[in-house]
């Protein structure tokens, strides 16, 4: 694909061959030029010595002239032509590596190969590279976005031709260029803008693309109102300020019908400072009140935390008083069961030594009764045993004698 | 065997021990209990009343030899209660010991 109509699209030999004859014609042209156009004193000189030669020189050099014009401004222009082609060429050439490059850095792991790379001594216009695959990943990425801002660029460029036809001014580059700028100029404009810089990365390149794309150059704003009332400040005809009138009237009647009815309660309510001042005073009471309320609700929250807290130590309090007061009470009722206890056991103790008492009074009594019946036998007998028995005569019965008689008596008897 | 010592009232002492010990430690009381006032019993009686007392709790039953031992031991309840409290205020004076042991 050679795009014949471009700069870039003349070959590197048609280049090489003007180049090289372009020094030398130069040359000569300028030899010619100094030829003709003599400075003014050699001038003076020669028209002081011979004004006959110079009037039939005239038409003569005048023919010579116009040839040699036309030949100069013909290679000037095939210079100026080649010249921009090198440069296009050679930044081609770098740019396109350098995009290459990034393309594969960006792409990672398979490496962008191109069926033929471009040689510095036969660069290929940056038209004729492709990348296997990569067009079809970069339209399938970018190609709804870059479609879309043509869109828009080709409906913007409709707007501005329009207008330009209706207000019978032209449009600046809009109306020049209407159509969508191809993808290999704004490619060759993004390169020339950004031939000092160094090689961009894949997506910057991308980038740049989409934002040539979208630049005003190529993408039109529908005017603001702002322009047109700029628009007005300059002196613009009838028709076109009508056209303003009538837009602007379109846009009043956007707004609400409400509106002049809210104007007149504004006005009723003493102006807008007036109904702000009341909003403010409003807003900052409400405020003061939400802030009121919240400081009173914290309040609240933490008067009943403190109940709450005052409540458990109270009952950790009265837990400890009630623990308190019933190991006394269980210290009282151990008390009265070791003092009953005692005392039982007091009881007990009495209980025994009264039985050892009363046994012992009881072997007493027993004992004193065996004795007694002792000294009543020996008595006996012995009373049988004397004369008195002996002769028949009955013991006569003695008085009963008192204990201690009778204990006297015993001592006797057992004396 | 009669029940001199219940569980409630050694809980109301404050001995807090598990099911299980607590009927041990019951068992244990009521047997020193008893053990005690059949001592007493037995040393109030004289040898006489001791051998009838034995031949009836040989061949009468219970009820008849309650009945013999209210008619021939006078501080019979006394003898009873007295050892019950002896027993209980031991218990009290060591009840920490028996926590602390469970």
């Amino acid at each position: 694909m050679r795009n014949n109509n471009t700069l870039s699209s003349v070959s590197h030999e048609d280049t090489h061959l003007l180049n090289s004859e372009n020094s030398s014609d130069t040359q000569e042209n300028f030899d010619n030029v100094i030829e003709l156009f003599p400075s003014p004193q050699i001038l003076t000189d020669t028209a002081e010595t011979s004004t006959e030669s110079i009037d039939a020189l005239v038409p003569k050099q005048e023919s010579r002239l116009s040839e040699i014009m036309k030949a100069g401004a013909a290679r000037r222009e095939v210079a100026k032509a080649m010249e921009q082609s090198a440069l296009l060429t050679a930044e081609n050439t770098a740019n396109a590596a350098a995009v290459l490059e990034n393309l594969n850095n960006a792409i990672g792991s398979k490496p962008v190969t191109t069926p033929e790379l471009p040689q510095p001594t036969n660069p290929t216009p940056v038209e004729q590279i492709t990348i296997p695959g990569q067009a079809e990943k970069m339209k399938m990425k970018f190609g709804p976005m870059m479609q879309e801002r043509g869109r828009v660029a080709r409906e913007a460029n409709k707007v501005r031709s329009v207008e330009a036809q209706t207000i019978g001014e032209p449009s600046g580059r809009h109306s020049e260029a209407p159509d969508r700028v191809s993808f290999a100029e704004t490619m060759a404009n993004a390169q020339l803008e950004n031939r000092e810089s160094t090689p961009l990365t894949a997506t910057e390149v991308i980038r740049n693309i989409g934002t040539a794309a979208a630049t005003p150059e190529t993408v039109a704003e529908a005017p603001s109102v702002k322009a047109i009332e700029e628009a007005d400040d300059t002196p613009a005809e009838p028709t076109e300020k009508l056209k303003i009138g009538e837009r602007l009237t379109a846009r009043a009647d956007k707004i609400p019908d409400g509106m002049p009815a809210i104007k007149e309660a504004i006005a009723e309510k003493g102006g807008l400072k007036g109904i702000l001042k009341k909003a403010w005073m409003k807003a900052t009471f409400r405020s003061d009140a939400r802030r009121a309320n919240r400081l009173a609700s914290k309040e609240s929250r933490l008067t009943k935390k403190q109940d709450k807290i005052n409540e458990k130590l109270i009952s950790v309090q009265y837990e400890k008083a009630f623990q308190a007061k019933k190991a006394e009470e269980r210290e009282k009722e151990r008390q009265v069961l070791v003092d009953k206890a005692r005392a039982a056991s007091a009881a007990k103790q009495q209980r025994k030594q009264n039985r050892q008492e009363f046994r012992q009074e009881n072997y007493n009594n027993i004992r004193q009764s065996v004795s007694e019946s002792k000294i009543g036998r020996i008595t006996a007998n012995t009373a049988r045993t004397s004369k008195q028995y002996i002769k028949g005569e009955k013991i006569q019965s003695k008085p009963a004698m008192s204990p201690e008689e009778r204990a006297a008596r015993m001592a006797e008897i057992a004396q | 065997m009669d029940t001199y010592i219940t569980k409630d009232a050694l809980l109301a002492l404050g001995i807090n021990l598990d099911d299980q010990d607590i009927d041990s430690l019951l068992t244990h009381l009521n047997d020193t209990v008893e053990e005690r006032i059949g001592a007493e019993i037995t040393e109030s009686l004289s040898d006489e009343q001791l051998q009838e007392l034995i031949d009836l709790q040989e061949n009468a039953t219970d009820e008849e030899v309650g009945d013999w031992i209210a008619k021939h031991v006078p501080d019979y309840k006394e003898i009873v209660q007295d050892n019950i409290d002896i027993v209980i205020g031991e218990l009290v004076d060591g009840a920490d010991e028996v926590n602390q042991a469970a």
